[in-house]
């Protein structure tokens, strides 16, 4: 199970994400409510996973995945936004993303994401051990 | 999509009030269709064979599909079909506006009828070109020129999402036929990019509480932050499947944050806003083109 933190503006999908993924028995580590609580947050939580909003108020979640795997390349963040347009996709993977989930969210396309991700995650891991 | 723009239409012809329409929607997600008014829809049936179905029903106690199959009304696969499309819940103001003795089903039949014709509708109404017809019957956008289709479009997207995401039968009404209180909740997101423009939702306490627990899934019973960004959510998810829909056209869009606040006086309007009206309560869509 993954240690993750939740960087999203509105309250309802925080809530939301948490239940879907503390009954998947996934520990919620950290919560931000915008890009620079997230940078700040994300060193002492150091989550395994990140669920990332794209529109915020304040610093937006490109440039904050921007920000985070400049410090971290290793950082595992997965984008959960209102715009799904290819050009907003392209740019959050570009950035460093590892893959994108369109709200309205459900709890079986959020873990299929997750999980995958994670999978692979754990891949790279044991291929650095060999 | 047929069951939501035929109650636009009774509502608009002055079949039903905006009350009776509104009880109806409250009733109908608890309504079963009956066979008869499907074989209505399905023109298998007149709404006279039906009703002399169902004086055959008091009289012998058998199901209606055996009486009609025996009158030589409905064949037993034609009632297999209908059986079918009686679990998939479509038709289902239908039979709430039966059941709540607004109108006789063979009333329901001649207005479906008359609906059909008027909106050259065929079939079920799934397509949005069909969709877009019942709106321009209703509301004209035609001052914004070239952008009118874009806020059709927009209108009709929101009709569709609040079936998809709230579970609900949305229509557009008059401001004249409502006579509740000012709504003082004030949802906003603009929409930038090529087509930059304002979009917002105005609603009473009420009508928020009932859009916030809907779309959070959970039953929310005061105003407090849950439920303000609840109904925010909303429209953020509303405005970026539309965003989609323009990145579809050819149009570049981005969303900038929703915000909800509270109006402490009416809000002044350049545009007339446009008024939809849903089981749990009524909010106005407040679109703005940006120049």
């Amino acid at each position: 199970m993954a240690r993750i933190m939740i960087v999203d503006d509105a309250l309802m999908m925080r809530m939301t994400l948490r239940k879907f993924l503390e009954k998947a028995g996934h520990e919620i580590v950290g919560e931000a409510i915008n890009g620079e609580q997230a940078i700040l947050n994300y060193p002492q939580c150091q989550p395994d996973l990140v669920t990332m909003d794209i529109t915020m108020p304040g610093l937006g979640g490109i440039e904050t995945i921007k920000r985070i795997i400049e410090s971290n390349p290793a950082a595992n963040i997965i984008v959960v936004s209102a715009l799904s347009q290819k050009r907003f996709v392209f740019e959050a993977l570009e950035n460093g993303a590892k893959n994108y989930v369109s709200k309205p969210i459900t709890e079986d396309k959020l873990l299929s994401v997750i999980n995958l991700v994670l999978a692979q995650n754990s891949l790279v891991e044991e291929n650095k051990v060999c | 999509m047929l069951n939501q723009y035929f109650g636009q239409y009774l509502l608009n012809k002055g079949i039903l009030t905006h009350v009776q329409l509104r009880q109806v929607l409250q009733c109908e997600q608890s309504v079963k269709v009956k066979l008869g008014v499907l074989a209505v829809n399905a023109g298998m049936m007149t709404g006279v064979q039906v009703e002399e179905i169902h004086d055959l029903q008091w009289a012998k106690d058998q199901k209606f599909g055996a009486l009609a199959v025996q009158q030589g009304y409905l064949t037993s696969e034609q009632v297999d079909g209908l059986l079918k499309s009686q679990q998939e819940g479509h038709l289902t103001i239908m039979q709430a506006i039966i059941d709540k003795g607004y109108m006789s089903l063979s009333a329901v039949e001649n207005t479906l009828m008359d609906f059909r014709e008027e909106y050259d509708i065929r079939g079920s109404l799934h397509d949005t070109d069909d969709e877009n017809k019942v709106i321009k019957a209703l509301i004209d956008f035609s001052a914004a020129g070239d952008k009118a289709e874009l806020l059709y479009n927009y209108v009709g997207l929101v009709q569709r999402n609040i079936v998809r995401f709230l579970n609900d039968t949305p229509f557009v009404f008059e401001k004249s036929a409502e006579s509740e209180q000012s709504p003082r909740w004030l949802v906003r997101q603009q929409i930038i990019g090529d087509v930059p423009f304002s979009t917002g939702m105005l609603m009473d306490e009420s009508t928020l509480l009932g859009i916030a627990s809907r779309f959070y899934g959970e039953k929310l019973s005061a105003i407090d932050e849950l439920a303000l960004d609840s109904v925010g959510e909303f429209l953020n998810v509303h405005n970026g499947v539309f965003c989609s829909f323009l990145a579809d056209t050819g149009i570049s869009a981005d969303l900038q944050p929703p915000n909800v606040k509270e109006m402490d006086k009416p809000l002044q309007l350049s545009n007339d806003p446009i008024s939809i009206g849903t089981s749990f309560g009524t909010f106005e869509i407040i679109l703005s083109l940006k120049d």
